[in-house]
């Protein structure tokens, strides 16, 4: 043992002390210490196996669960299918029945600009709407009889919505020379999809190009199907993570791990600001004194 | 599994299902924590028992641990917790020290040598002793720094208090250790 007790709380021999650089440390270090007798070891380390592989089993389960035994089981995925089916014919009538009035409300807008119902006895070639316009207008342009257009189609609308000053397409086959079918009073030939770009007459050219001015006919289709609502919900996963961060810090908490508990509450608030936290443990956390300076 | 990967690296693979992770973790920490439980257990029979219920909640909490928290800290609050939940249902048992039954070291010497036993059964018993006398705050920073290899702002979190104050609690720990063992040292000197 050191001889110099005189000084004991000489800041010189605490730091010895502290880093084992001392008798007394030297002493401490060389006492037989109790260590884990080994069936314990096992024990211990059976257990940890055990739970691992039974955590590990439970997820299986729990697809397998999810897949065959719950409610709709083996008909989730049938259902899903019919869904999709109903959605997109729903989708479809939808589309058409809105092209009729559309084409009724601009062709109201367009008669006093087109000329009479007088066919053209050679027509302009008709000008390619921009791609947005195409992909709006002509669901399965340029190819005619296009069935009416399923979901993955309006979200192509609305990723491409475009001005009118959008590139034009490659040019179109040739107009035919024989002259363009007939139109009605109006001016204005029905959206009919099974009309070829190339048969489109001119007044369906103006109208398709005037489309993107009008917002309303994107705003529908893309609130329906592309736009979600904000705020963004989480994802399952990202709802699990965030639940479990506040168990932990509630766990913290609990522990009295204040400092902890304020950072892991820092982190989880950056990750997710909005996410709900109950009102409990919102006020422990409120509660909580302020870091200690050291 | 190598030594450079953090606790909290080895904890995070643990919760994912690395059992090698559990395993290099368990080595690592699980004698600083027997010792800690050991140390502080009113009861010697209590040792194994919290240590085991430490490592099995450890085992449930797994999924929850983020590495914003300290490893080492999280699984003795652990014990920590464990212990004191025991004291509060029986309030007449204190931690091992003043009057506590536990020993730690009981039987320790009994693996030594019959010429060096009496020797190492005496000086343990003194410095045992010693340690024992210690205040109940005093010989926890002493364990956990000494025994179990923990720095003093772990410590601070630990215990819920600052690294000054666990430096002030060995501090007077160090000074009645080697107040204790003056007259010996200065027998020796004088030899």
């Amino acid at each position: 043992m050191t001889t110099r007790h005189d000084r004991p709380d000489d800041d010189r021999e605490l730091d010895a002390f502290l880093r084992g650089e001392d008798d007394l440390s030297a002493q401490l270090r060389g006492l037989d210490q109790p260590a884990p007798p080994p069936e314990l070891d096992a024990r211990i380390r059976a257990q940890a196996e055990a739970a691992l592989r039974e955590a590990a089993g439970a997820a299986n389960d729990a697809e397998e669960r999810a897949l065959v035994t719950s409610p709709l089981g083996r008909w989730r995925a049938p259902l899903a299918l019919a869904a999709t089916v109903v959605i997109g014919v729903s989708l479809g009538l939808q589309w058409d029945g809105w092209r009729e009035k559309e084409a009724q409300a601009l062709s109201d807008a367009v008669a006093p600009e087109l000329p009479a119902v007088a066919p053209a006895p050679a027509p302009e070639p008709v000008q390619p709407p921009p791609p947005a316009v195409m992909q709006e207008a002509l669901p399965a342009a340029p190819v005619a009889k296009a069935p009416a257009p399923a979901p993955q189609r309006h979200r192509n609308v609305d990723r491409t919505r475009a001005p009118v000053e959008t590139p034009a397409l490659p040019a179109p086959p040739a107009p035919p020379a024989a002259p363009v079918p007939t139109h009605t009073d109006t001016g204005v030939v029905n959206y009919a999809p099974q009309r070829s770009l190339a048969e489109a007459p001119m007044p369906d050219t103006v109208a398709y190009a005037r489309r993107p001015e009008n917002g309303r006919r994107v705003e529908v289709t893309g609130n329906r199907i592309v736009r979600p609502a904000p705020p963004a919900p989480l994802d399952a996963a990202a709802e699990q993570r965030a639940r479990q961060g506040l168990q932990l810090i509630g766990e913290l908490l609990d522990l009295h791990l204040d400092d902890e508990a304020r950072t892991t509450w820092a982190r989880f608030r950056a990750e997710y600001p909005t996410y709900p936290v109950p009102e409990g443990l919102l006020r422990r956390i409120e509660a909580l004194a302020p870091p200690v300076k050291q | 599994m190598a030594n450079l990967t953090s606790d909290e690296d080895l904890a995070l693979r643990y919760r994912d299902g690395d059992l090698a992770a559990f395993e290099e973790l368990y080595r690592r920490h699980s004698g600083g924590l027997y010792r800690f439980v050991a140390w502080r257990s009113p009861r010697r029979e209590w040792v194994d028992e919290v240590v085991q219920d430490s490592w099995a909640a450890l085992h449930q909490a797994r999924g929850r641990y983020v590495a914003s928290a300290s490893f080492r800290t999280f699984l003795y609050q652990i014990a920590r917790n464990r212990l004191i939940d025991l004291l509060r249902h029986d309030p007449r048992i204190v931690l091992a020290g003043d009057s506590g039954p536990g020993d730690p070291a009981d039987g320790l010497a009994d693996a030594a040598t019959p010429e060096q036993a009496l020797d190492t059964r005496q000086q343990n018993a003194r410095l045992h002793a010693a340690i024992r006398a210690l205040p109940d705050e005093q010989r926890e920073a002493l364990v956990l720094q000494q025994f179990s290899g923990m720095g003093l702002d772990e410590i601070a979190v630990l215990c819920g208090t600052s690294a000054e104050t666990v430096k002030s609690r060995l501090r007077y720990a160090m000074r009645k250790l080697r107040a204790h063992f003056a007259p010996e040292s200065t027998k020796e000197a004088g030899a």
